[in-house]
């Protein structure tokens, strides 16, 4: 596909408003899909590596970490564009910056592993373990928030700050990419938080976490008082 | 070395068009793929997106009139730096306004497709850059006649 054939993939796609304000997403998973095909292959392959480094849904509930981190970087070295190197490590440096404030607050200490997460940063949090912000209060402003919410349990909140952050982020760099793979990306990652966003079902959460209970206890469920059961 | 003095002025002569032709083949290109990018997304008003993807095609048009208005001059030893200077540098104005302008116009499907009521104010970057071509074909025409 000609570079100024993004003009029509782009264009096609319908404008996404708002995040929290969404009721659904702006088109279906299938027409977005149809929609891409119109990528060259070389793009549709690097729009897939990309989803799969971003989105864990694929993964199982026993994923090797030290393999994933090794995938990561290998798949965000054939990307080839500095933009989508620089996106990539923002979202990564976010997860791992989420992943030690987490542990933190679970009491764990620095972790001993040299390269024991993704992105660009995780030495330089590993050596700013002790600070509350891992050192990182202006890079990541919503540090301060985040750490309020993991105080007082407040998922919910936290899930919002962070899906903020992101939205933003992407936000900021779609002013900066019009009609260009770097813009199809942004569309398709924005789209993702939409459809994150408005998945979201009380009813599903509750099977979903009773499911993973009754997972982690096996034989043990039965030794549970029946009351506790359902 | 007369030769190419005479080969320069027919260069000069012709780059409008051929620029001016390379130009508007990208622009409409452009505004072109936008439109019909627009058109999987709406349900009406076809007619107005594919019309206004026409509008970097009016640079060809202006090269054609510098053309026929530079060679009727005559490409001689006396002429031939003035109407390469003309004519060239005229080809990369007209050239590159068509280009952007075909950026200004699919950015205009753009807005006017997710807002149709915004089409009129949209489109008027789209008309600036037009201006700016027609400044290029209209002081070539007046600077022209200065050559003999």
């Amino acid at each position: 596909m000609a570079e100024n054939a993004y003009y029509t993939l782009l264009t096609s796609l319908p404008h996404i408003d708002s995040l929290f304000s969404s009721k659904i997403t702006p088109i279906s998973r299938f027409q977005l899909d149809k929609r891409l095909s119109m990528l060259n292959t070389a793009d549709q392959q690097r729009l897939v590596t990309i989803e799969n480094l971003l989105h864990w849904d694929h993964l199982g509930d026993d994923v090797d970490e030290t393999v994933l981190i090794r995938q990561a970087e290998r798949a965000r070295a054939t990307l080839g564009s500095q933009a989508l190197n620089d996106l990539i490590d923002w979202r990564l440096d976010m997860r791992t910056i989420i992943a030690a404030l987490r542990r933190k607050h679970a009491g764990q200490q620095a972790p001993t592993v040299p390269k024991w997460s993704y992105g660009t940063r995780y030495e330089y949090i590993r050596n700013h373990w002790n600070s509350p912000t891992l050192g990182l209060g202006s890079a990541f402003p919503w540090i301060p928030k985040v750490n309020e919410c993991l105080r007082n349990g407040e998922c919910v909140a936290l899930e919002k700050i962070l899906l903020q952050a992101v939205w933003e982020h992407l936000n900021h760099l779609a002013m900066k990419h019009h009609h260009d793979f770097e813009a199809v990306v942004i569309y398709v990652l924005r789209w993702n938080l939409v459809a994150r966003w408005t998945a979201y079902d009380t009813d599903k959460a509750r099977v979903r976490f009773r499911n993973l209970i009754e997972n982690s206890l096996g034989d043990f469920k039965d030794q549970l008082p029946a009351s506790n059961r359902t | 070395m007369e030769q190419l003095i005479i080969a320069l002025g027919w260069v000069g002569v012709f780059a409008p068009v051929a620029l001016g032709a390379v130009g508007s083949a990208i622009g409409c290109s452009v505004a072109g793929q936008a439109a019909c990018g627009a058109m999987l997304d709406v349900e009406s008003g076809y007619g107005k997106f594919v019309g206004v993807s026409a509008m970097p095609s009016s640079q060809v048009i202006y090269g054609i009139v510098i053309m026929f208005t530079l060679s009727g001059l005559g490409v001689t030893m006396t002429t031939s730096a003035g109407l390469f200077g003309i004519g060239l540098l005229t080809g990369i104005a007209l050239m590159y306004s068509a280009i952007y302008q075909g950026q200004a116009v699919a950015a205009c499907i753009n807005a006017s497709k997710n807002k149709p009521e915004v089409f009129g104010l949209s489109i008027a970057p789209a008309a600036i850059v037009e201006g700016f071509a027609v400044f290029a074909f209209v002081f070539a025409l007046v600077l022209g006649q200065a050559i003999v």
